[in-house]
């Protein structure tokens, strides 16, 4: 039996690009993939550049600060940064460049920053002889050391400007204190032969207070997480740098990209989770999926320790519990989970927010908090978890795999009782115990009600696209789905090509649909319920309007149970039916089978219902008078009075006819 | 031209202060001077151009001051920045020789500065003016001092007494010695420093001999020309150009806010078909002043009432409020009388004196004629309505 946690003795190929991938420290890719690799910002790695060329060739100065929490691109943006100022010609004849590490802090003055560029600028240009020149003021007093250490960096300069590359700004910035910033922003401005590059994970004070001295100085650049195209577009980059074009395909298609979405809502757009993210795309790397993951995690988390550390015992709490919530909350809720008064909470998130844990979402007069780094969360759920498999990534391989490709896996010959299995059998078990919508679909349903929202056609159409490919495996999710598309299917411009082929599949998952529908009626949902049932008849009946006969008995039983919701329902529909000529005839062919269907018993109620109701209507709006309502029952009159505005055009075709 | 808010601009870039500039060097003819204005307003980029005057006789030193720790140091960068011309002077370089046997400071070239002592500082720095008087060709020298507030108080944090002293001497070199001028400027008012100081025991006026020159928002006509040419340098294409006319006015002609406006359509629309409409302009300005994240940093407005107005915080809270909720302007007394009902104990003659203060410090302007209340900046005044939740008047448009 094979130890947890131990690699797999040779990693393919593949497996160990995907490795250094997923390792991803940017600092040390060649500039060509640190190139390949970027997504989104190209036009603000092209505005950086330029304007620090810029700088280094005018008197003008330019300096910019790059804002994102952890795993959000900043290295990678100041790595390639760093690359393209290297192969500049005009950088190499008129400036210099000190890229000065992370790891380099630890000056608490000034003078030491000025000896650390110094001692930078000696390892990348020995030529320059800094060395034997800074060696001297290590014999002279601090204050002498500190009054010639300006002059010789200024020497060394001669008529260059210096580009400094500058990470985690805040922490230098709080090492230097207020007197240090001072200095430094007085050196820089009686000596204009710098520009600063930095990064910082969020706005501090050093930049962001009007009294600080660096406040306005930089042009703030906020990088922002990653849209769904852009993750797209990335994990195709990544599938192609692992010359992997079959899943470079897949990810384009309907079906991968809609797999991607449901990732996307609990990657929360962070760069560095989809590069671990793409350890999850290829079933080979799935071999090498827990060190590749933990390796990442396990750089990460004493950073984060560290930072929790700094909280009080409350403020811990309440990280604590935006780590398990997942989402913006509102103060009342944190406070209630936590145990302290409302008071209490607003001024411990108040503080969060100043050292940059939370970040707060105003909606209406109501402020919402949640985790800006989610890359805190993941490790804090692996301290947690103890060696378990992490919730999200067992997610994400429930989303990413099909229940069958998961199984071919597990009965793969491979060494039995790895880490990796356990994620595996996780993932199986959440698939068969599942009982709601499942993921892929929720993602689509979410993001379609967001582009109708906003009247985006062309995603809702795109978007239709990628559910009209995909069959859910459970029921639930498949009879959602069937009620969707055909819901949609008269509402929006789709070619009737699209369901044309499934419509057997279609009518059939539809009727059990209506079985369910049926089965979960209360008056609470009934109007609601029976407005998608007939919705969703229509646009059966616009592909095929021989399903009538098929469709109606099942509607009938359905709208039977609650007869005065359901003529509701009827006419609403009527009321959008009439908006679109086109899908007239179809209702009318509905109507007319359902009115020949509803003659005797309990659906004969619906009959009289919705003619009750429709006179009722009919009356009030050609007499203007809502005391032709009256002759409902207050329940009608309710529903009545909650459809929406209307301008009635009645006509009557014979004495006979309603 | 590129857009840079807030960085260094290149002095071909510098729009709009050519006749401020002109009418600081007439100043400078016949006294020294404090530049003041709100902090991004454009002084150091006014001191920039000074520097780069050339008239015969004058030598122009800038210098930015707010790294300074201490008299001795701030002597030690007079005496550097004076060397160049100094040197030239046998006289003062066997002063300076003669000083040699004190520790090392500043190094220029070949030129080791002496460190004054504790005490010395003082003659340190008027002996090395008194050479100025050697310089037959030399009529003036002026110092361009940035962030001279600044260093004042860091010195009135640990050595109080330094910061009087120094004020003193710098006044007593004005009047006495007369080639040498002063500019002070800095991000904050000289004011404030003189007040703390006389909380500890000052009693002098240290600069009733310097004449105030704001410098202003760029002239209506400046700002538009900016705003052009950020687009058309840029490649931001307007549909029509009287857009540049709607972002100047949109930030009250303020230069920085303009970068910033242009710097969001760059990132929006560079290079792009699209043509940038008033309406998006607006737009841009309005996100910006709502924002929660408050890119514009508009919020210190609020926050530095704290250390400005301390406990009279609520009271000012309460004028800004009451002036906000107007339109247009608001007389003074319907300004206090609206904030009484805030504040109802404090008094007359300290209402005034409040209100003064909010006019000193760039918060409000008075209607030269009518001397009704308005706020100087409307971005301001919309910041403040929108955050605060004030309300405007019925009949005040929105």
């Amino acid at each position: 039996m094979t130890k947890k946690n131990v690699p797999s003795a040779q990693p393919t190929l593949m497996a160990q690009k995907a490795l250094y991938l997923s390792h991803f420290t940017p600092s040390m890719m060649q500039p060509e993939t640190l190139q390949q690799m970027l997504v989104q910002r190209q036009p603000l790695i092209d505005a950086c550049y330029d304007d620090v060329v810029h700088s280094v060739t005018t008197r003008a100065k330019h300096h910019y600060l790059f804002v994102g929490p952890r795993g959000i691109g900043k290295t990678h943006l100041i790595s390639l940064l760093h690359h393209r100022l290297l192969m500049s010609e005009e950088i190499r004849k008129k400036g210099l460049i000190a890229w000065m590490r992370e790891e380099e802090w630890g000056v608490t003055s000034f003078f030491e920053l000025v000896l650390r560029i110094l001692r930078t600028l000696d390892q990348k240009s020995p030529e320059l002889g800094i060395a034997g020149r800074t060696a001297p003021l290590y014999e002279l007093t601090l204050k002498q050391a500190e009054a010639q250490g300006t002059s010789l960096l200024l020497e060394v300069l001669g008529g260059k400007t210096l580009v400094v590359l500058l990470e985690n700004l805040d922490d230098l910035f709080d090492q230097l204190g207020d007197a240090g910033q001072r200095q430094f922003r007085a050196f820089i401005q009686n000596h204009p032969q710098l520009v600063l590059v930095a990064t910082t994970p969020a706005l501090f004070a050093g930049v962001s207070l009007q009294k600080s001295p660096f406040y306005g100085f930089f042009d703030i650049q906020s990088l922002t997480e990653f849209s769904l195209n852009d993750v797209v577009d990335l994990l195709k980059k990544i599938a192609v740098e692992r010359g992997d074009k079959a899943l470079a395909d897949f990810i384009d298609a309907p079906e991968g990209r809609a797999r991607i979405r449901a990732v996307h809502h609990l990657a929360e757009g962070n760069p560095r989770i989809y590069v671990i993210f793409a350890q999850f795309l290829n079933r080979e790397t799935l071999d090498e999926l827990v060190q590749a993951v933990m390796h990442t995690l396990d750089e990460l988390t004493p950073y984060y320790q560290a930072r929790m550390k700094e909280l009080s015992g409350q403020q811990r709490k309440i990280v604590e519990y935006l780590v398990s919530y997942r989402g913006a909350a509102p103060v009342k809720q944190i406070a209630k989970a936590c145990f302290i008064t409302h008071q209490t909470c607003s001024g411990q998130l108040k503080q969060l927010r100043e050292k940059r844990y939370v970040r707060s979402i105003e909606q209406g007069r109501e402020s919402y908090y949640e985790l800006t780094e989610p890359l805190m969360r993941l490790c804090m759920e692996v301290k947690r978890q103890r060696g378990e498999p992490i919730g999200l990534f067992v997610e994400i391989l429930r989303i990413w795999y099909t229940e069958s490709e998961l199984n071919e896996w597990l009965n793969n010959d491979r060494p039995k009782g790895t880490l990796e299995e356990q994620y595996v059998r996780r993932a199986l078990d959440l698939i068969k115990t599942s009982s709601g919508i499942d993921p892929i679909l929720a993602a689509q349903l979410k993001e379609l009600s967001q582009s109708m929202g906003i009247a985006d056609k062309e995603e809702t159409v795109r978007v239709f696209d990628e559910i009209c490919s995909r069959v859910p495996a459970n029921r639930i999710s498949r009879e959602s789905r069937t009620m969707l598309l055909l819901a949609l299917f008269w509402t929006i411009p789709v070619p009737e090509e699209k369901l044309r082929p499934a419509i057997e599949d279609l009518t059939s998952t539809l009727r059990e649909a209506f079985e369910t529908g049926h089965a979960h009626l209360s008056k609470a949902n009934a109007y609601r319920t029976y407005l998608s049932q007939l919705a969703a008849t229509i646009g059966l009946l616009q592909i095929e309007e021989g399903k009538a006969q098929l469709m109606a008995p099942i509607l009938l039983k359905s709208l039977s149970a609650f007869p005065s919701h359901a003529a509701a329902a009827l006419i609403r529909t009527v009321i959008g039916a009439i908006e679109r000529p086109a899908t007239l005839k179809t209702f009318e062919i509905l109507f007319n089978t359902i009115a020949d269907t509803a003659s005797e018993g309990p659906e004969a109620k619906f009959g009289q219902a919705f003619t009750r109701m429709f006179v009722a209507i009919a009356n009030w709006k050609t007499t203007n008078d809502e005391k032709q309502l009256l002759a409902l029952s207050k329940e009608e009159r309710s529903l009545v009075m909650d459809l929406p505005p209307f301008e009635a055009r009645i006509t009557h075709r014979n004495e006979n006819s309603p | 031209m590129k857009i840079n808010p807030g960085g260094a601009l290149a002095l071909e870039d510098i729009v709009g202060r050519d006749i401020l500039v002109a009418e600081i060097m007439d100043i400078l003819e016949t006294q020294s001077l404090q530049l003041v204005a709100e902090r991004r307003m454009g002084k150091t980029h006014v001191l920039s151009k000074l520097e780069v005057q050339r008239r015969d006789g004058w030598i122009m030193v800038k210098r930015d001051l707010e790294g300074v720790r201490s008299a001795n140091e701030f002597v030690q960068y007079v005496l550097a920045d004076l060397h160049p011309l100094l040197s030239k002077i046998k006289k003062f370089r066997e002063w300076l020789a003669n000083l040699g046997s004190e520790a090392s400071g500043l190094k220029i070239g070949p030129v080791t500065l002496p460190n004054f002592a504790a005490k010395s500082w003082k003659q340190g720095l008027v002996d090395t003016l008194a050479h100025l008087g050697e310089s037959a060709q030399t009529q003036y020298v002026v110092f361009l001092w940035d962030e001279l507030p600044m260093m004042l108080q860091n010195l009135a944090k640990t050595a109080p007494q330094e910061a009087m002293e120094l004020l003193d001497v710098l006044r007593s070199i004005r009047q006495e010695n007369t080639k040498v001028r002063m500019v002070f400027t800095g991000s904050i008012g000289l004011h404030h420093v003189v007040r703390h100081l006389k909380q500890q025991g000052y009693v002098n006026a240290p600069v009733n001999d310097m004449i105030t020159v704001e410098v202003p928002p760029l002239a209506r006509a400046d700002a538009t020309s900016l705003a052009l040419r950020l687009f058309q340098d840029n490649r931001i294409a307007m549909a029509e150009d009287a857009v540049a006319d709607v972002v100047a006015t949109e930030v009250d002609n303020i230069p920085f806010y303009i970068h910033h406006v242009l710097s969001k359509l760059k990132s929006k629309h560079a290079g792009s078909a699209y043509r940038v409409t008033a309406d998006d302009v607006r737009r841009e300005v309005t996100d910006a002043i709502r924002s929660a994240l408050d890119p514009w940093h508009l919020k210190h407005y609020e926050e530095r009432t704290r250390e400005y107005y301390a406990g009279d915080r609520t009271a000012c809270h309460a004028l800004l409020d009451a002036v906000a909720s107007a339109a247009g302007s608001m007389s003074m007394q319907s300004a206090i009388n609206r904030a009484k009902s805030v504040v109802p104990t404090l008094d007359g003659e300290s209402w005034l004196e409040l209100t003064n203060l909010l006019e000193r410090d760039y918060y409000f302007v008075r209607h030269p004629d009518s001397g009704e209340l308005h706020y100087k900046f409307s971005i301001v005044a919309r910041w403040w309505r929108w955050h605060r939740g004030v309300s405007m008047m019925e009949g005040s448009a929105a």
